[in-house]
């Protein structure tokens, strides 16, 4: 019994430290910065499929959904989710539009501030704007496979929610890979994007909903 | 001539009030106890992780997404709504007679909210009947049972489905009104396949919720 605590603690440690020691500080952040930046201004629209898994720490559960992604600059996003059900959310500038099955609504983004907050993240993450943010303060990371942003909530009213967001980029910095929420519960969701089209041609269907 | 329309308006209402607080005739007292656990279909798997789609309109506000049903250990279990996009939005705690929102998300962490969905979640896992005295009628006829419980001001009124101790409908009145009236349509494995919910009156809530079958919820 001993044994298997000695162990199951031996792992618990190893992880965490892998965790912490698997990306060491950047030390040419000026140059990432300008790497991000480059790639936020070079896109103007990307186009991925994604898996999202949703980890409920506490009650050791994870939920997992999986989709299609469109961006297109200045503020369009279309979130396709297939899996474990049908659901489109577009948000068109300053108007969401959610199609739940046949059924289709509409809302005045500014109506919603929950909403709002939520999609002010995503986009900023995803187009690299986030950097400009002041509601963050951001530590850059590395390891030989992908550079990792640690984002800490600033400003209250995020912070009581959430906990942490890490932005994963590949090496060559050429676009997000993978985005992990850490809520203050230590909940975590982690997305991960594949099959990505960078600055292809998405059609300005797709983000309207009829 | 406005007078007699008025007469007439004021019975209806009467009459509207007489019966809306009125047990069915078809349903005739059997017994008065403390209602039990065997005495309805349990609606929560205590041994498999239940995941239903979810719509909840709040007030002004839309928001959909997925509540998760877990057992923790033999007396406690969670209800955990999060969005599509991932963002845990509440988290209530349910032990055998207590319902505890543990956590909610931040803009919507306002005491009148909290209860609100304590109260209603509490009201569709039949936390106002069960382990609570009430009357027992019974409609032979059709093989329903109706059970009644007052508390607080307000009438519990929950009808079984014919030939079952499944939970068919619930209705509560307060003095005058109906304020939330809950459905369900159970699946094959006799639990809950949907479940809808209308609160009425100043606190409005609508919750929707359909059962998502998965083989496994646990990746």
């Amino acid at each position: 019994m001993l044994k298997q605590n000695l162990y199951i603690l031996f792992c618990v440690f190893s992880t965490s430290l892998f965790a912490q020691i698997g990306f060491k500080s950047v030390k040419d952040t000026v140059l990432l910065k300008e790497k991000i930046n480059a790639i936020s201004k070079e896109t103007n629209s990307l186009e991925s499929d994604f898996t999202q898994i949703k980890t409920l720490s506490m009650l050791s559960e994870k939920i997992t959904s999986k989709g299609h992604f469109c961006f297109q600059k200045v503020n369009l996003l279309r979130w396709e989710y297939i899996s474990p059900y049908t659901y489109i959310i577009v948000i068109n500038k300053d108007k969401v539009l959610i199609k739940d099955e046949s059924k289709l609504k509409k809302y005045d983004m500014n109506s919603n501030k929950v909403f709002k907050e939520i999609n002010d993240i995503m986009i900023s993450c995803i187009d690299g704007n986030i950097l400009a943010s002041n509601k963050f303060k951001i530590t850059y990371g590395e390891n030989d496979k992908a550079y990792r942003l640690e984002l800490t909530p600033l400003v209250k009213g995020m912070k009581e929610s959430l906990k942490k967001i890490y932005m994963y980029f590949d090496k060559a910095v050429t676009s997000i890979t993978k985005l992990e929420m850490v809520e203050t519960t230590d909940d975590f969701t982690i997305i991960d994007f594949a099959n990505k089209k960078v600055n292809g041609n998405i059609p300005a269907e797709k983000f309207i909903l009829k | 001539m406005v007078i007699f329309r008025l007469k007439n308006l004021y019975l209806s209402s009467l009459l509207i009030l007489l019966t809306s607080c009125a047990i069915p005739f078809k349903y005739k007292l059997a017994e008065q106890r403390k209602i039990t656990v065997t005495d309805v279909q349990p609606l929560v798997s205590t041994e498999n992780t239940m995941l239903y789609k979810t719509q909840i309109f709040l007030f002004n506000k839309y928001y959909t997404g997925m509540l998760l049903h877990k057992q923790i250990d033999s007396t406690t279990s969670h209800l955990v709504f999060v969005t599509e996009l991932g963002i845990k939005m509440f988290d209530i705690e349910l032990k055998k007679d207590s319902v505890k929102m543990v956590y909610c998300f931040a803009p919507m962490n306002k005491p009148k909210i909290t209860a609100l969905l304590e109260n209603d979640m509490g009201l569709i896992l039949l936390y106002q009947l069960v382990n609570k005295p009430g009357k027992i009628y019974v409609n032979k006829k059709e093989e329903k049972t109706l059970y009644v419980i007052c508390g607080e001001g307000k009438k519990y009124f929950y009808y079984t489905q014919r030939n079952s101790n499944k939970i068919d409908k619930s209705f509560v009145r307060g003095e005058l009104f109906t304020k939330q009236k809950t459905v369900y349509k159970y699946g094959s494995d006799n639990l809950p396949e949907s479940v809808s919910l209308k609160h009425k009156g100043l606190l409005r809530l609508k919750i929707k919720l359909n059962r998502i079958i998965t083989n496994k919820t646990n990746d």
